[in-house]
């Protein structure tokens, strides 16, 4: 029995060394658990908390009443860690047969994906950690390949969360909006002059991670997504630009043109309106069209100014006292200065020329030989100077990427025909934009503006960051001298060459262009042209000054014939919808009727609802139809009208041609 | 004596029963937890791990009915034990050649679709080798030694084991076997002098081993100041501590400690324990601990009032399998003891190791019950003292 009594106090020895290692775990606990915890949960909670930047979406671009122009939604990119991509179900389930993974991703992404099969599976056999496999995938793309993934346990695919950038209104000042490239970085327009404005809204998040460095899925913490947006408002109104782009449209259908450019700009201010330039793109799309249509013709092309310039040189002469409206110039159809020979535009058949007239009618008529007279009075040294107070010769300064400062020939350089010629706007080159200042310097009353097109910016937290404000830059001519310059440029418009210009009721003033391209290897291009028109209404107290211009116009080339009515249609359109009254009382075409007649053209036919023997309705396609257009229709058949969203229609209930009952209800999609 | 009352329940046997459902009710909770952020993350169903340490539960439940059915006598029969060893042998052979390899060693065998451990069944057939043989010396009165006669082939047959397993490599599961064994000798009185010559031997060789490896030797360094190298080889180390400490008084919510997303190595094996306690506590730790305790209690219990020598043997070898295993495991990832692979029974995920354990587990309950059959047969044959002025009146009605 000595032996079981030993046998029993060995065990027990045994027992107390286990039990005595129970306490020191208990005591190591507590000490671990209660008064290093502190330390300790800091730590793990420092390596698993981690800073990620999120890309939060753009900030809008807005027009002047917060109508967006530009906006951005976060989608989802799709990117592949071909190290990952390997199979997984290997190991303990060695039964299981193994999959190619990559050949299956392949095969099953590539339908949704729109991608070949062979491409993606060379991108899931590349090297590396991190290769794209399709950036900002529409929300429906985005769905469907989450489901294959997951459905399929593919490895190695995941997404990130990118800013997609969506332009409202498709084309519509494309040029001044620009567009962001993939990596949510402007490239051009206002997204590229105030890239770090609109984007710097990349915010930093706490975030949660697994030591594999995912995040951990479902452990969100404490990231809240902040809307972290600048908004920038530009001064463009989007009706004007509206009519601006549909003119730009027409003028280049009707002229053939190789492009055009139109600018809108309060005279008073400085701030742009409405800018347009042909050739154009969409900038949802831009990397299908060529680099060309990205271009801001207003502000980058250059271009000798031809007739338009004679009123800037007009304004010179008056400042110097060379002349008044009243002073009498001889006109014998053409003049000599050295060497060279200057017509009048019309020498063809005014072979002797308008005699004896008053300096108005040189400007009335665009007569070369006046301005050549006046030009050679004033001399190099002034034409240049003035043309530098004028603002040409340097950029204006708006804020766009890509404007051009024009060229102005140094004064000691310039031969007595060159003073002739940059007399009638020859032998100078300017940009739109350019020209257009200086008309609004004759229209306001002599003040050179800085135009701008930037409204203001809204921070996130709704504070304006900054306003775009009128800035005089000098004061060029005297008040005197621009009232009376307006004055000529309204007969210009009453009954010169910028005839077809005028509004019935409306004072306008305006001054016609048309000057040979210049040719970029330098000299002219044959039988190429360059018309424009600008001018503005009303002309005693402007509200709008407005600048046509159209490059190379196939068959009538003047700017009276081929800018003018263009420069009148679009005004008309801009001043009912603007409601700026008449001053005679005669009767004007509504804003609804201007509409009608513009969209009664064959391409665009409006839809009509069709009256049947029986009294109901046959409902037509709203598909692009605006709202208030659908409005009038369905009214006209006194049906109701259930919009939903806004903007053009793309979806309807009851489909197009169905038969409907008076007062029934239609409902329409717009986006 | 040894159906007394046991502390709250009726007999130790209850105690044993509850203790062990309750482990293993925590652990699925925790298996859960610690490992489906892994399983998703393989590709697998998030239940991946819990289907089969349920799975791996009922063949254990099988296991202890089985063992029971049997009776522990028979299964240390002669016979039997050969069988055990040498199918464990076998096993352990067959796995340094075809067995699975995972991280640089082949410790799995693949039958079927399941995958067996045979290093863990080596660590019960060692127990119920040393209960035969001990027991039959202890029975006899002879003196337990390693020098001589079987307790020689007892130390040749585990170094055979301890050696196999050292291949794989499993250096730590190869010295569990042999403290089993040296444990097991031990209880049964090992002379003092072969005792203190075997400690003295071990950490002779754990001296030289550490001595001769540089990499031994970092991670006695690292066990002694896991933060000097808290990236490398004091990583898991430092995690675990990480994972502990954050848990607090009680815890993070269920479910939502951080260390399971990877960060802590082996979260769902051997280091479930640091998941157990950042998602439970102090003092959910504790009362896990104090689990443990009642269950060795109970085993404890249920060896000392084995009359069998071989039963005692085989009890006390099974209460330290299963909870000297656990204290092992609990002071080694908290930093008392060097790492080296023992799981935590019931909490660690291990199908071999579970299985093992609640067939162990069903070896005690055998003694148990072996020995209350005993004591009532004892009782029988005690010759009653009859008492004719009392009359025995509830023997009419009795249900039965």
């Amino acid at each position: 029995m000595r032996n079981v009594r030993e046998t029993r106090k060995r065990y027990a020895i045994l027992c107390g060394i286990i039990f005595v290692l129970f306490i020191g775990v208990m005591l190591r606990l507590a000490f671990l658990q209660l008064w290093d915890s502190e330390r300790l949960t800091k730590l793990s909670e420092q390596q698993v908390t981690a800073d990620i930047t999120r890309g939060n979406p753009r900030g809008k671009i807005l027009d002047r009443d917060g109508e967006e122009l530009a906006v951005s939604i976060m989608t989802s990119s799709l990117y592949v860690d071909p190290m990952e991509m390997v199979d997984t179900l290997k190991g303990k389930r060695q039964q299981e047969p193994v999959r190619d993974v990559k050949r299956l991703g392949a095969d099953l992404l590539a339908p949704v994906l729109q991608m070949s099969a062979e491409e993606l599976y060379q991108l899931f056999s590349s090297e590396g950690r991190f290769l794209w496999v399709k950036r900002t995938l529409e929300p429906k793309e985005a769905e469907a390949v989450k489901k294959i993934i997951a459905d399929n346990k593919l490895p190695g695919l995941h997404f990130l969360e990118e800013s997609k950038r969506y332009y409202t209104k498709k084309g519509a000042a494309a040029q001044v909006l620009g567009f962001v490239g993939t990596d949510d970085i402007g490239w051009s327009g206002i997204e590229y002059t105030l890239n770090t404005v609109l984007s710097g809204a990349e915010s930093r998040h706490e975030a949660l991670f697994n030591a594999l460095g995912g995040q951990m899925l479902g452990k969100d913490a404490k990231s809240q997504r902040q809307e972290n947006l600048f908004n920038v408002y530009l001064t463009l109104d989007s009706k004007m630009q509206y009519v601006l782009e549909d003119a730009m449209d027409d003028a280049i259908k009707r002229t053939k043109a190789k492009g055009a450019t139109a600018i809108i700009m309060d005279p008073y201010t400085g701030e742009i309106l409405g800018m347009a330039s042909r050739p154009t793109f969409d900038p949802n799309k831009y990397h299908n069209y060529s680099a060309d249509t990205w271009s801001n013709k207003a502000i980058s092309m250059i271009y000798e100014p031809g007739s338009v310039f004679k009123p800037i040189v007009a304004c010179m002469g008056m400042a110097e006292q060379l002349i008044t409206p009243n002073t009498m110039f001889n006109d014998e159809g053409k003049i000599q200065i050295a060497d060279r020979v200057i017509h009048n535009w019309d020498y063809k058949w005014e072979l002797k020329g308008k005699g004896q007239i008053p300096f108005s009618d040189v400007i009335k008529h665009s007569v070369n030989t006046g301005m050549v007279q006046l030009g050679m009075e004033l001399g190099a040294h002034k034409l240049t100077n003035y043309s530098k107070l004028f603002g040409f010769g340097e950029p204006t300064g708006i804020e766009l990427p890509g404007e051009e400062s024009g060229i102005l020939y140094k004064a000691e350089d310039m031969y007595k025909p060159d003073v002739a010629t940059m007399a009638i706007g020859q032998g100078i080159a300017v940009t739109p934009i350019q020209i257009l200042r200086a008309i609004c310097a004759i229209a306001n009353g002599g003040e050179l503006l800085q135009p701008y097109i930037v409204k203001k910016i809204v921070a996130p937290n709704g504070d304006v960051v900054r306003e775009g404000e009128k800035k005089v830059i000098r004061q060029v001519i005297s008040k005197d001298t621009a009232a009376k310059m307006r004055a000529m440029m309204e007969q210009v418009v009453e009954g010169g060459g910028g005839k077809s210009a005028a509004i019935k009721g409306y004072r306008i003033a305006g001054k016609t262009g048309t000057a040979e391209k210049l040719s970029e290897k330098g000299g002219y291009e044959k039988d190429k042209y360059i018309a424009s028109f600008v001018g503005f209404v009303p002309a005693d107290k402007p509200k709008y000054a407005m600048l046509v211009m159209i490059d190379t116009p196939q068959g009538a080339f003047y700017g009276s014939q081929v800018c003018a009515p263009i420069f009148r249609d679009t005004l008309q359109q801009i001043l009912v919808a603007k409601g700026i009254q008449p001053v005679s009382g005669e009767g004007l075409p509504s804003f609804e009727q201007l509409e009608q007649a513009k969209f009664t053209e064959p391409e665009m036919p409006v839809p009509q609802l069709i009256l049947l023997p029986d009294g109901r309705l046959k409902l037509p396609d709203f598909t692009g139809v605006d709202m208030r257009r659908a409005a009038g229709i369905i009214r006209q058949g006194r049906l109701r009208l259930k919009p939903q969203g806004s903007g053009y229609a793309y979806k309807q209930k009851p489909k197009a041609g169905s038969i409907v009952e008076e007062g029934s209800t239609v409902e329409i999609w717009f986006k | 004596m040894m159906n007394k009352k046991f502390l709250f329940w009726e007999n130790p046997k209850q105690a044993v029963w509850h203790a062990m459902f309750a482990l293993l009710v925590i652990g699925c909770i925790n298996i859960f937890s610690a490992s489906y952020i892994r399983a998703e993350a393989d590709g697998s169903s998030t239940f991946f791990y819990l289907i089969r340490y349920i799975a791996y539960s009922f063949i254990g439940l099988g296991a202890i009915y089985i063992v029971r059915k049997l009776n522990y006598r028979h299964l240390l029969s002669k016979n039997a034990v050969a069988f055990v060893y040498f199918s464990t042998l076998a096993m352990l052979v067959l796995v340094d050649f075809i067995g699975l390899e995972s991280g640089g060693a082949r410790r799995w065998l693949g039958i079927g679709g399941l995958t067996v451990q045979p290093s863990e069944f080596a660590k019960l057939a060692i127990i119920m080798m040393c209960a035969r043989y001990l027991g039959m010396q202890l029975k006899k009165g002879k003196p337990v030694s390693f020098l001589e006669g079987d307790g020689r082939m007892c130390l040749f047959a585990t170094l055979a084991y301890a050696f196999l397993v050292q291949q794989q490599p499993d250096m730590g599961t190869a010295a569990i076997i042999g403290a089993l064994m040296f444990c097991m000798f031990f209880t049964a009185g090992l002379p003092w002098k072969q005792v203190f010559s075997v400690i003295v031997l071990a950490m002779a060789a754990g001296t030289y081993l550490v001595l001769v490896s540089e990499y031994r030797a970092d991670r006695i360094k690292v066990w002694l100041d896991p933060w000097l190298d808290e990236v490398g080889d004091g990583y898991q180390m430092v995690q675990s501590l990480l994972s502990i400490g954050s848990g607090g008084w009680i815890g993070t919510r269920w479910g939502e400690g951080s260390s399971k997303f990877f960060y802590l190595p082996e979260a769902h094996t051997d280091f479930a324990f640091a998941v157990f306690c950042q998602e439970n506590g102090f003092l959910g730790a504790c009362l896990l601990m104090l689990i443990f305790v009642v269950l060795g209690c109970a085993l404890l219990r249920i060896a000392v009032c084995a009359k069998d020598e071989r039963g005692f043997l085989l009890a006390a070898g099974v209460s330290l399998l299963v909870v000297g295993q656990a204290a092992a495991n609990m002071a080694m990832v908290c930093g008392i003891l060097p790492v080296i692979g023992v799981p935590l029974v019931f909490i660690s995920y291990g199908g071999s190791s579970l299985l093992i354990s609640m067939a162990a587990i069903g070896l005690a309950l055998s003694v148990y019950d072996d020995e209350v059959e005993r004591a009532e047969k004892e009782a029988a044959a005690q010759p009653v003292e009859r008492r004719n002025d009392l009359r025995v009146v509830s023997r009419r009605w009795h249900p039965q």
